[in-house]
C-alpha cells in the first residue's frame, strides 16, 4: 500500500478546490493522486470528502464531461451526496422551472449510474441510493416525469414479474433506468412506485398519473375516482419533497459563555 | 472640554475594541465576534441588503455605530477600557438593542413643530425610522464618527419641538370659542396668536383666528394702548407652568418685532400680510369672518 500519511492533505485540497468554485482543479488533484497512489487512493480520498463537497463536485460534471470521481466515489459516499444536490434549488425555481431541475436531476443521476460499464458497481450505487429516502425521492422525481410510460411499466411487472417484461411502447430516457431498478431492486422499485403513488394499493386500485386539470374537479367526482385510481403526485411536489430532505447543517454548539441570541428582538 | 476631541473620535465600538486587543482575551473576543457578525447579518436583512457586499458593509457600519451610540449614551467612564466592561457585560446584541432603542425614541419625537396627518402613518414612520438610523448610525470604524453628538443635538431639539406641539395642542383645547378640531397644526403660529391675543388684556386664550378677529384687535389695540406686560401676565396666570417659560420666551421674541409694529403706526394692511406671512398664516381660517 502507498503511503497514506498524505491522503487527508489531498482530501483537504480537493474539498478547497471545489469549495472556491474550481471543479476542474479538483479533478486535477484527483488525476494525480491516482496517477501516483493508485485508484484506490482515490476511492478513499472520495469517500471521505463531506456528503455536501462531494455533491458539489460531482454535479459540475454532470452530462457530457466525465470525471474520475464519477468512477471511483464509492456508492454508499454517493448516496449521501445525493441528499445534498437539491441544497440550490428554491422554491420559486421549482414552480417555474420544475423540468428543468428534473433534467439536470436525471442527468446528474444518470451519468452516475450508466457512467460505468461495471454492472456490479450500478447495482451498487443504485442499492445505496435506494436506501436513503432521499434517494427514493429522487428516483421519484425523474419517473414522474413519464409518469404514464412508469405505470404501464408497474402494471407489467405487477402482472408478469420484473424479469420477464421489459419492451414498453415508449423510449423516454428514464426507462432503462426504471428497468434497471426493477431487476436489480425490487424492493427499491416498490418504494419509488409508493413515493410517487401514496395512496396506491396494488390490487385494489389503478394508478393514474397527476394532471394540472383534473386535481380542479369537483370534488365529488374526485372522490368516486380516487377510490379506483391512486393519484400520483406530480414532478413539482416531489421536487419540494427531496428540496426539504436537503440536510440542514447542524448549529454549531454554542461557545462556552455565549449568550442565547435575541435574533430579530434586536431591533425590538 | 474640548469640543473638537468630543466631535473627531473613533467610534466607541472601536475604542472597546482596542481596549479588547490590549486585554488578550481569545474567548471574549470569540464571543463577541459572532455576535457581531449575526447583527450585521439582521441588519443588513432588515434594513440595506443582504445580497449585496455594498449591502453587508452599509449594515457592518450601522452596526458599529448602533453599538457606539448605546455605549455614548451610557452613564459609564469615558474610557476604552470602561466601554468594553459595558460591552462584555451587556452583550453586543443587547448593547445593539439599547442603540436602536434610542434610535426609536428619537425617531418618534417630531422632527418639526407641526402636527400633519402623516405623523402617524405606518408607512412614514418606519421610513423617517430607517433615515435617521442611517443618517446618526452609519459609522465607519476606520475614521472618526460623530453621530453620537448629532444624536444629542437632536434629540434635544426634538424634545423642544414635542414640548412646543403639546403647548399648541393646550392652547388650542382650551381656546375661548371652543376646541380647535383639525389634524394639522402649526405649533408655534398657534402660540403666536395666542401671545398676540393676549394683548387685548381680556385674559382670553385665542389659539386660532381669521382676519376679521386680527383687524379688530389691531383696531383694539390702536384705541386703547393696553400695557403690554400686564396683559400678557393676564393672559400666563390661566397656563400651566411647563409651558410658561415657551411662552415668555415667545413674548420676549415678538415684543421686539410684530409688537412693536402693533403698537406703532404700520398700515393695518401691510401688518395683515405681514403676520399672514411670517407668523400665523397656518393658523388663520382663510374665511372672511
Amino acid at each position: 500500500m502507498t503511503d497514506r500519511s498524505q491522503l487527508p492533505a489531498i482530501r483537504q485540497q480537493v474539498t478547497e478546490l471545489v469549495l472556491a468554485g474550481s471543479p476542474e482543479h479538483a479533478e486535477e488533484a484527483i488525476n494525480e493522486t491516482a496517477e501516483k497512489f493508485g485508484d484506490l487512493a482515490v476511492v478513499e480520498v472520495l469517500g471521505e470528502l463531506e456528503p455536501q463537497v462531494a455533491s458539489l463536485h460531482l454535479s459540475s460534471f454532470d452530462g457530457g464531461k466525465m470525471s474520475l470521481a464519477t468512477l471511483l466515489i464509492p456508492p454508499k459516499a454517493w448516496a449521501e451526496s445525493l441528499a445534498y444536490f437539491a441544497a440550490t434549488w428554491d422554491e420559486d425555481w421549482i414552480e417555474d422551472e420544475p423540468e428543468v431541475l428534473a433534467e439536470s436531476l436525471f442527468a446528474h443521476i444518470h451519468g452516475m449510474v450508466f457512467g460505468t460499464d461495471d454492472e456490479e458497481r450500478r447495482a451498487e450505487l443504485l442499492n445505496a441510493a435506494l436506501a436513503t429516502d432521499w434517494g427514493t425521492t429522487a428516483f421519484a422525481v425523474l419517473f414522474s416525469t413519464a409518469a404514464e410510460e412508469i405505470i404501464e411499466i408497474a402494471n407489467d411487472i405487477h402482472n408478469l414479474g420484473a424479469h420477464r417484461s421489459g419492451s414498453t411502447t415508449s423510449d423516454h430516457d428514464v426507462i432503462p433506468m426504471a428497468l434497471e431498478i426493477a431487476r436489480t431492486n425490487e424492493e427499491g422499485w416498490d418504494r419509488i412506485l409508493f413515493e410517487i403513488f401514496p395512496d396506491w394499493r396494488p390490487g385494489e386500485n389503478e394508478l393514474h398519473a397527476a394532471s394540472e386539470e383534473e386535481s380542479d374537479d369537483d370534488l365529488g367526482d374526485e372522490e368516486a375516482r380516487e377510490s379506483e385510481f391512486a393519484m400520483g403526485r406530480s414532478t413539482k411536489e416531489l421536487l419540494l419533497r427531496l428540496r426539504k430532505q436537503v440536510p440542514s447543517k447542524a448549529v454549531a454548539p454554542a461557545k462556552k459563555g455565549a449568550r442565547p441570541s435575541l435574533g430579530e428582538d434586536i431591533f425590538s | 472640554m474640548n469640543i473638537t476631541s468630543y466631535t473627531a473620535r473613533t467610534p466607541q465600538l472601536v475604542q472597546a475594541l482596542e481596549a479588547l486587543g490590549q486585554r488578550a482575551d481569545e474567548q471574549a473576543a470569540g464571543i463577541l465576534f459572532d455576535e457581531l457578525c449575526g447583527i450585521t447579518a439582521l441588519v443588513a436583512k432588515k434594513f440595506t441588503n443582504d445580497r449585496t457586499a455594498e449591502g453587508i458593509h452599509e449594515a457592518f457600519h450601522l452596526t458599529v455605530g448602533c453599538i457606539s451610540l448605546a455605549i455614548s449614551q451610557a452613564d459609564i467612564a469615558d474610557t476604552g477600557e470602561a466601554k468594553l466592561s459595558f460591552l462584555l457585560q451587556h452583550g453586543a446584541e443587547y448593547v445593539f438593542q439599547m442603540g436602536f432603542r434610542h434610535i426609536k425614541e428619537l425617531s418618534a419625537l417630531p422632527y418639526t413643530a407641526f402636527v400633519s396627518d402623516f405623523d402617524n402613518d405606518p408607512f412614514v414612520q418606519q421610513r423617517n425610522l430607517k433615515a435617521i438610523f442611517m443618517e446618526i448610525c452609519s459609522a465607519d470604524p476606520a475614521t472618526t464618527w460623530s453621530g453620537d453628538a448629532v444624536y444629542q443635538n437632536e434629540i434635544v431639539d426634538r424634545k423642544r419641538n414635542q414640548h412646543i406641539i403639546d403647548c399648541g395642542k393646550w392652547l388650542r383645547k382650551h381656546n375661548a370659542a371652543g376646541v380647535v378640531r383639525d389634524s394639522e397644526m402649526d405649533a408655534n403660529a398657534a402660540i403666536t396668536v395666542a401671545v398676540l391675543f393676549a394683548l387685548s388684556g381680556d385674559g382670553r386664550i385665542v389659539a386660532r383666528t381669521a382676519q376679521r378677529p386680527l383687524e379688530n384687535l389691531i383696531a383694539h389695540i390702536r384705541d386703547t394702548k393696553p400695557d403690554v406686560d400686564a396683559s400678557w401676565d393676564k393672559f400666563l396666570k390661566k397656563i400651566p407652568p411647563e409651558f410658561q417659560p415657551l411662552l415668555r420666551e415667545r413674548m420676549e421674541q415678538l415684543r421686539g418685532t410684530i409688537v412693536k409694529k402693533l403698537y406703532g403706526k404700520t398700515k393695518p394692511k401691510t401688518l395683515l400680510t405681514e403676520l399672514q406671512d411670517h407668523y400665523i398664516g397656518s393658523e388663520q381660517d382663510i374665511d372672511y369672518a
